[in-house]
C-alpha cells in the first residue's frame, strides 16, 4: 500500500500550526449579537416569577429570552440516531431548573459585556426545592429530579423517573448460578469511579445567522451535525429542511460535543430576530453546563476455579446521569455488552440503574461506561488471581476469547454467528507483548526503590467497539472534477483525530492517486452525505468503509464512463494509477475530467455498522509509591493495541498517546468534587488538573499485526480504547508495591498514606 | 480610549476600554491565532510575547499594552512554518487548539534559551496544556526545532 | 466579568499613594495575576504600578533590593537568587503566568497557597512600603490588616545561607497540599510550614531546639517530630488536617536533610 498504514502528515497541519482562524469563534460574523446565559444558583427550583424587564431596557440589549419564549416541549440533547434511547427531558428554557449551572434566560446583546451586566439585571423568583443529590440513594428519595408528565421515551429504555431511574439495563446470558456453585473460589467486591470530564481545549461554541433564503444555518464546533439539525429543529418546532449545519474545524471533543448545547441558544436569538447570533461558553461554563463520564457504582461478584478458570460474573451497577438523561441508558447497556466479552465463562448477569440526580448531566465521554466498568471487572480480576496465588498475566491467558470465538456479549439480542465472531483478535499477542515490554518477570510484584520507595507493577485488558452494530452508520460521497481530481464529500467529524486525512487516505488509496488529488470535505448537512458523526470509535470502521465502496463504485464507472467515449468494451479498460488504458491507447483522470465536464459524475456510499470488529489492548504500568507521602508516580506504561491494520501510524499512536494519559488523569489526578452544599469545587483547570506536561509519563505504543477483514484495509478503530486500562493497571501496580487494593478513582497521595498508615 | 501600541512590528492604534484584556482586544482586531481556552490563566491557549516574554493575554490588560511590541504567531510566520513542520511530521498536531500558543512559545523559548535539557525544555513550556496529545509527539518535534537531541 | 471604573497610572509611587489615599475603593493593580482569580471583579479606581520603575532586582554589598513589581520568572532566572527561589517558583502554572506574577502581589495579600511566601520566610526578609514602616516578613504575616500602603521592595539580606525548599503536589503544578522550607546561617534555623492552609508561619521551638546543634538523622527525626506539634492544621478540598500534619512532618525532614547534605 502506498498511502495507508503510512505516517502522513495531517492535511490541516499547516494551517492549524500557523494560526489560521478556522475555529467556529474565528469564523462567526463580527456583527453577531452576543449571547450570555444567565444559570441557576439553585441545585433544584422552579422559577416562581422572573422578570426581565431591567435587562431588557439596558442599551445594546436585543433581547431576552426565558421560558415563556420557548416552546414547551421535552426533547432530548444527546447526539444519537433516531429515534434516540434517552430519555426526551430536557426543554431550551424550562421553569424547572434541575442542577446549579442549568440555563434560566438567555441574553442576546451587542457585546459581551452588556449581555453580562445585563444578566445581573434579570431578577429570579425561586421556589428551591430539596434536592437529590447522592445517585447511590436516589432511588429512596421523595424527591424527583423529574416530576413533570411530559417527559416520556421514544421505547422502553427502563425510564422510570417515579424512582429516580433514567434507564435501565439488565441482562443474564449463560447460567450464573451454576456457575457459582461450580467455583472453588468467589470474591465479591465494590468499585467506585468519579466523574470526570473531556476538557477539550476549545469550548463550546456555535454561531448562527439565516441566509439568502431565510433558512437557519448554525455553524457549530459540534461531532453531530445531522443530529444537531433534528434535534434544534425539534426544539424549536420547525422544519427539518429549515436547518443547516456546518461543522468547521473542532479544537477536541472525546464525547463532550456529541451532546447538543451550545447550538440551542443562538439558534433561537436568530430565530427571533433575524439576526446573527453567537456564544462562547466559558471555560466554568463548560465544566458546569456541558457533559461528563458518568460516575459508577459497581458491585461485582466473579466465581473461578482454583486453577483460575472464570465461572461467572454477576454485576449491579449504579451510575449518575445528573439531571438530565442524555446518554444514561446507552453508556449502562455499552458497560453491559462488553466489558467482559473477552472472557469465556459460563454466565454473566448484569443489572444496571442510571440515576437521576440535581447534579450536571452526565453523558458521553471517551470510553462511554467501558471505562468504568473495565476498572471494576479488570481490578476483580487482579483480585482474584491474588486470591489463588496465580500471576494476572496467567489469569487471562486461561480465560481469554482468540481469533475464532465468539464474543461474549452482554445482550439479549441473538446474533448470527458471523456478527460475534472474531475473525480478528491478537488478544493473546497484546498481553504477551506488553508482558515483555514492561519487564513482568523482572518487576513483578514489586522492586524496593529506596527505604521510601517501591516500584509496583500492574496491568489490565480492554476491548470498545468499532461503532455500534446495526446502528452506526456513515457516508461517503466522491465526485470527478475536471482535471482529473476528486472532491471526497463525509459527514464524520474530525475534531483533531484526522480522520479528514485518513478517510482521504483511503480514497487515494483506492482510486491510485496521490493524496493531493483528493480534496475532502466535511461537514456540512446540505452537501455531505449522512454520517451520525465522529462517536462510538465509528469514523474509521464505519464511514472508512463507505468511503471504500464509494472509491471502488466511482472506479468503475469511469471505466464504464471511457468505455462509451472510446466505444470499447469495459472489460478490455485497465486502469492503473491515473491512467486508463485500452486497445494500446491511454487516458488520464486529467483528460477524462475535461472530456466529461458537461456530465457530473458522483458516487455516493452508505455503510452501516453489520459486525462486531472492536479493537482490544492490553495495558501495562510501572509505578514509584514513595511510602511517606502517598505520592505515586508513573515510571512507565505500555499499551499494546489490537486495532487491525493501522490506516496512519503517526496519528494513530498520538491518539493512543492522547488516551492514555487522559487515562492516567483519570486514576490519579482528576476529581470532581463537592463542598458540604452539594457545589462543585472544581470548574476550572486550576482546580481540575488534567495531566501538564511535567506529569507526562512514558508512554509506549505498539500496535499488533492484525487484519480485520469487515474493515476497510484491514482497520478496525482506536478512538476510544486508548483511555481504557489504565485505571485498573495502576491499581494494580499499586497492589502489587503495597498490598493495597485501591477501589476508588482517584487515587489520591493522601488515600494512599492513610491506607499505608492504616496498614501499619 | 485609544491607544497605540506594536504588534508584530506595525505600529497601530486599537481602540480599548478599561476592562478590556489584551486576548479580547487582540482578537477583536483580526489576529484569531491567540485562543480562548479558559480565561482563567491556565492553560496558555492565549499566549502572546509582550517585549519577546511569553505571557497570558487573557491576564494582561490591554491598557498595559500601549507603547509596548507585542507579537501574535501571525508575527511569525517563518519560524512558525519551519517549527509547525516538525511537529506536524511527529503527529503533534491534532485538534491545532493549543498549538499556536505552543508554538509562540517555544520561537520565544529559542531565543531566550540556549543549548537547553530536555527537561528544561518541558519545564519553559509546561504552561501550554494539550489535552488530545499526550506531549511526546509535540515535544519530539520542539527539540528537533531547538536543535537538541 | 471585570469592570474597572476609572484606571489611574501614577509617575511615582508618592502620587500611587495618594491616589490609594483618595480613592474609594482603590485597588492597586501589581503584576495583576489576581485579576482572573474571581469571576466577577467590579474595581472603582485602579492604580496601575506596572512601567513605575519598581520591577528591578538591585543589590549592594549587604543585601538584595527586589522591586515589588519583579517577575516571579525574573526571580527563577536570576544568576544569584534562583538558588533560593527557583523551587517554590517554578512549578507555578507555566512560564507565561510567571512573566505576570509578582513578588509585591504574592506578597501583599499574604496568599495561604503561596510557596514563594514560605521560602521567603526562612530568609532574612523586609518588606518596604510607601505608607508604612518597614517590617519584616514574619511580623508582616502575622499582621491581620490590610492597610493603604504600597509594597515597594523586598529586601533581602546577604548571608552565607543554606536553604530548601519542599512541597507535596498531587499533579506537578496544581497547588501545594502543604510545603515547607528550611534554612540554616551561622547555626541559626528557620523552619516554616505553609498552605496548611493557612499561611506560612515558622516554628519557633523547633528552630530553638535546632539552634546552634549539627543536623545528624536523630536530630532531624526529633525535630521535625516537633514542628509537626507546633502548628495547626486545617481541611480543605486539596487535604485533610490529619494528612497535613504527617506531612509536614516528611517534608520538614526532607527539608533539613537537604541542607544536612550540602
Amino acid at each position: 500500500m502506498k498511502i495507508v498504514n503510512k505516517a502522513i502528515a495531517k492535511r490541516d497541519g499547516v494551517k492549524l500550526v500557523t494560526g489560521a482562524p478556522v475555529y467556529t469563534d474565528d469564523l462567526a460574523p463580527s456583527e453577531s449579537l452576543i449571547i450570555k446565559i444567565l444559570r441557576s444558583k439553585h441545585h433544584f427550583a422552579k422559577i416562581i416569577d422572573i422578570d426581565t424587564s431591567k435587562a431588557e431596557s439596558l442599551e445594546g440589549v436585543e433581547c431576552v429570552l426565558t421560558y415563556k419564549d420557548v416552546p414547551n416541549k421535552p426533547i432530548t440533547r444527546a447526539g444519537q440516531t433516531y429515534p434516540e434511547p434517552s430519555p426526551q427531558d430536557w426543554k431550551i428554557l424550562d421553569e424547572y431548573v434541575r442542577f446549579k449551572g442549568d440555563e434560566v434566560a438567555v441574553i442576546a446583546a451587542s457585546s459581551e459585556k452588556i449581555a453580562n451586566k445585563a444578566m445581573k439585571l434579570i431578577k429570579v423568583d425561586y421556589e428551591v426545592l430539596e434536592p437529590v443529590l447522592d445517585y447511590k440513594t436516589a432511588v429512596h428519595e421523595k424527591a424527583l429530579v423529574h416530576p413533570e408528565e411530559d417527559s416520556f421515551t421514544h421505547y422502553e429504555i427502563g425510564f422510570e423517573p417515579e424512582k429516580n431511574i433514567a434507564a435501565k439495563y439488565y441482562v443474564e446470558v449463560g447460567d450464573y448460578k451454576k456457575g457459582f456453585e461450580e467455583s472453588d473460589v468467589v470474591l465479591s467486591r465494590e468499585y467506585n469511579t468519579q466523574a470526570t470530564h473531556p476538557g477539550m481545549m476549545e469550548p463550546l461554541t456555535t454561531y448562527t445567522y439565516l441566509d439568502h433564503f431565510g433558512r437557519l444555518v448554525i455553524v457549530s464546533a459540534t461531532q453531530i451535525p445531522f443530529h444537531v439539525r433534528r434535534l434544534v429543529a425539534n426544539s424549536l418546532d420547525m422544519p427539518i429542511s429549515n436547518v443547516r449545519v456546518i461543522k468547521p474545524r473542532i479544537g477536541g471533543g472525546f464525547g463532550c460535543k456529541q451532546t447538543a448545547a451550545s447550538e440551542f441558544f443562538p439558534a433561537l436569538v436568530t430565530m427571533k430576530t433575524g439576526k446573527p447570533a453567537k456564544v462562547f461558553y466559558t471555560r466554568e461554563e463548560v465544566f458546569l453546563s456541558s457533559t461528563r463520564r458518568h460516575p459508577f457504582n459497581i458491585k461485582i461478584s466473579v466465581g473461578a476455579t482454583k486453577d483460575g478458570v472464570l465461572k461467572a460474573f454477576n454485576v449491579e451497577a449504579l451510575s449518575d446521569t445528573g439531571a438530565y438523561g442524555e446518554h444514561a441508558a446507552t453508556v449502562m447497556e455499552a458497560c453491559a455488552e462488553k466489558i467482559m466479552a473477552f472472557y469465556k465463562t459460563d454466565g454473566y448477569r448484569f443489572d444496571g440503574k442510571a440515576m437521576y440526580t440535581n447534579r450536571v448531566a452526565s453523558g458521553a465521554f471517551r470510553g462511554y461506561g467501558k471505562t468504568q466498568g473495565g476498572f471494576a471487572v479488570e481490578s476483580i480480576l487482579n483480585e482474584l488471581a491474588n486470591e489463588i496465588g496465580m500471576d494476572p498475566t496467567l489469569l487471562r491467558s486461561k480465560n481469554i476469547i482468540h481469533q475464532g470465538d465468539h464474543l461474549n456479549l452482554g445482550t439479549y439480542h441473538k446474533y448470527e454467528d458471523d456478527i460475534t465472531r472474531q475473525d480478528s483478535c491478537e488478544l493473546e499477542y497484546c498481553l504477551t507483548r506488553g508482558k515483555e515490554l514492561i519487564d513482568w518477570d523482572k518487576n513483578y510484584p514489586s522492586i524496593k526503590v529506596s527505604e521510601t520507595k517501591v516500584r509496583g507493577v500492574g496491568m489490565a485488558l480492554s476491548t470498545q467497539g468499532s461503532g455500534v452494530l446495526n446502528i452506526d452508520s456513515g457516508g461517503a460521497t466522491i465526485k470527478l472534477n475536471c482535471d482529473g481530481f476528486f472532491t471526497l464529500l463525509i459527514s464524520a467529524t474530525d475534531m483533531g483525530t484526522g480522520c479528514d486525512t485518513i478517510l482521504s487516505q483511503m480514497a487515494a488509496e483506492i482510486l491510485e492517486v496521490p493524496l493531493e488529488q483528493v480534496n475532502v470535505y466535511s461537514a456540512d448537512t446540505d452537501v455531505t452525505p449522512y454520517d451520525d458523526g465522529s462517536y462510538a470509535s465509528s469514523s474509521t470502521y464505519v464511514t472508512g468503509t463507505a468511503v471504500k465502496k464509494a472509491s471502488e463504485k466511482v472506479l468503475s464507472v469511469l471505466k464504464e464512463e471511457v468505455a462509451i467515449l472510446t466505444e470499447t468494451d469495459t472489460s478490455d479498460i485497465n486502469y492503473n494509477e491515473g491512467v486508463f488504458s485500452y486497445n494500446d491507447k491511454t487516458m488520464t483522470l486529467s483528460e477524462l475530467g475535461f472530456k466529461l465536464n458537461n456530465k457530473q459524475i458522483s458516487v455516493t456510499e452508505s455503510h452501516i455498522c453489520s459486525k462486531e470488529a472492536p479493537p482490544y489492548k492490553a495495558g501495562y504500568a510501572l509505578v514509584d509509591v514513595d511510602l511517606e507521602t502517598g505520592k505515586i508516580d508513573v515510571v512507565d506504561f505500555v499499551g499494546v493495541i489490537d486495532c487491525g491494520t493501522v490506516i496512519n501510524t503517526n496519528l494513530a499512536t498520538v491518539q493512543a498517546q492522547g488516551g492514555m494519559l487522559q487515562g492516567i488523569g483519570m486514576t490519579l489526578f482528576e476529581d470532581i468534587t463537592h463542598a458540604s452544599n452539594g457545589d462543585e469545587m472544581n470548574k476550572n483547570f486550576m482546580t481540575y488538573k488534567m495531566p501538564s506536561r511535567k506529569d507526562a509519563s512514558t508512554i509506549r505504543v505498539e500496535f499488533a499485526d492484525s487484519y480485520e477483514p469487515t474493515g476497510p484495509f484491514g482497520a478496525k478503530s482506536i478512538g476510544e480504547i486508548v483511555i481504557n486500562t489504565a485505571a485498573p493497571a495502576i491499581a494494580n501496580a499499586i497492589f502489587n508495591a503495597t498490598g493495597i487494593q485501591f477501589r476508588e478513582l482517584p487515587i489520591t497521595p493522601e488515600k494512599v498514606y492513610k491506607a499505608l498508615k492504616d496498614k501499619r | 480610549m485609544l491607544i497605540e501600541m506594536t504588534i508584530n512590528n506595525e505600529v497601530k492604534k486599537v481602540r480599548i476600554s478599561n476592562s478590556d484584556y489584551l486576548s479580547e482586544t487582540l482578537r477583536d482586531n483580526g489576529y484569531k491565532s491567540v485562543k480562548r481556552g479558559c480565561d482563567k490563566s491556565t492553560c496558555g491557549a492565549c499566549t502572546v510575547l509582550v517585549n519577546d516574554k511569553p505571557v497570558l493575554s487573557c491576564t494582561f490588560l490591554s491598557s498595559r499594552a500601549e507603547g509596548q511590541r507585542i507579537t501574535t504567531l501571525e508575527g511569525e510566520r517563518d519560524q512558525a512554518l519551519i517549527l509547525g513542520q516538525y511537529i506536524i511530521d511527529e503527529g503533534g498536531d491534532q485538534c491545532g487548539y493549543c498549538t499556536p500558543s505552543l508554538a509562540l512559545t517555544t520561537i520565544a523559548m529559542k531565543r531566550e534559551l540556549k543549548n537547553p535539557t530536555e527537561e528544561e525544555i518541558i519545564h519553559y513550556i509546561n504552561g501550554n496544556l494539550c489535552r488530545c496529545s499526550g506531549y511526546i509527539s509535540q515535544l519530539k518535534g520542539i527539540k528537533k526545532y531547538m536543535g537538541v537531541e | 466579568m471585570l469592570v474597572i471604573n476609572k484606571l489611574l497610572k501614577p509617575n511615582t509611587m508618592e502620587e500611587a499613594l495618594r491616589l490609594l489615599k483618595d480613592n474609594s475603593k482603590a485597588h492597586i493593580l501589581g503584576g495583576g495575576a489576581f485579576l482572573r482569580l474571581s469571576t466577577d471583579l467590579k474595581i472603582n479606581a485602579a492604580i496601575d504600578l506596572y512601567g513605575l520603575g519598581i520591577d528591578k532586582i538591585e543589590e549592594n554589598e549587604n543585601e538584595f533590593i527586589i522591586g515589588a513589581m519583579t517577575t516571579l520568572r525574573d526571580l527563577e532566572v536570576h544568576k544569584t537568587l534562583k538558588e533560593l527561589f527557583s523551587k517554590s517558583v517554578e512549578n507555578i502554572v507555566g512560564v507565561q503566568l510567571r512573566n505576570i506574577a509578582t513578588i509585591g502581589g504574592t506578597i501583599y495579600p499574604r496568599y495561604a497557597f503561596s510557596d514563594l511566601i514560605t521560602s521567603l520566610l526562612v530568609l532574612d526578609a523586609t518588606l518596604r512600603f510607601e505608607g508604612k514602616e518597614d517590617i519584616s516578613l514574619e511580623a508582616y504575616l502575622l499582621e491581620n490588616k490590610l492597610e493603604k500602603c504600597i509594597l515597594k521592595s523586598i529586601i533581602i539580606r546577604k548571608e552565607e545561607i543554606k536553604t530548601s525548599f519542599k512541597a507535596i503536589k498531587n499533579s506537578a503544578s496544581d497547588y501545594a497540599i502543604l510545603n515547607a522550607a528550611v534554612s540554616v546561617c551561622h547555626g541559626k534555623y528557620k523552619v516554616s510550614v505553609g498552605a496548611k492552609p493557612t499561611v506560612a508561619s515558622l516554628a519557633y521551638k523547633t528552630m530553638s531546639f535546632l539552634e546552634n546543634k549539627s543536623l545528624t538523622l536523630e536530630l532531624i527525626e526529633e525535630a521535625s517530630d516537633m514542628a509537626m506539634d507546633e502548628f495547626t492544621f486545617g481541611s480543605n478540598r486539596l487535604g485533610s488536617a490529619d494528612y497535613r500534619k504527617d506531612m509536614c512532618k516528611v517534608l520538614v525532614k526532607r527539608a533539613l536533610m537537604e541542607v544536612m547534605s550540602c
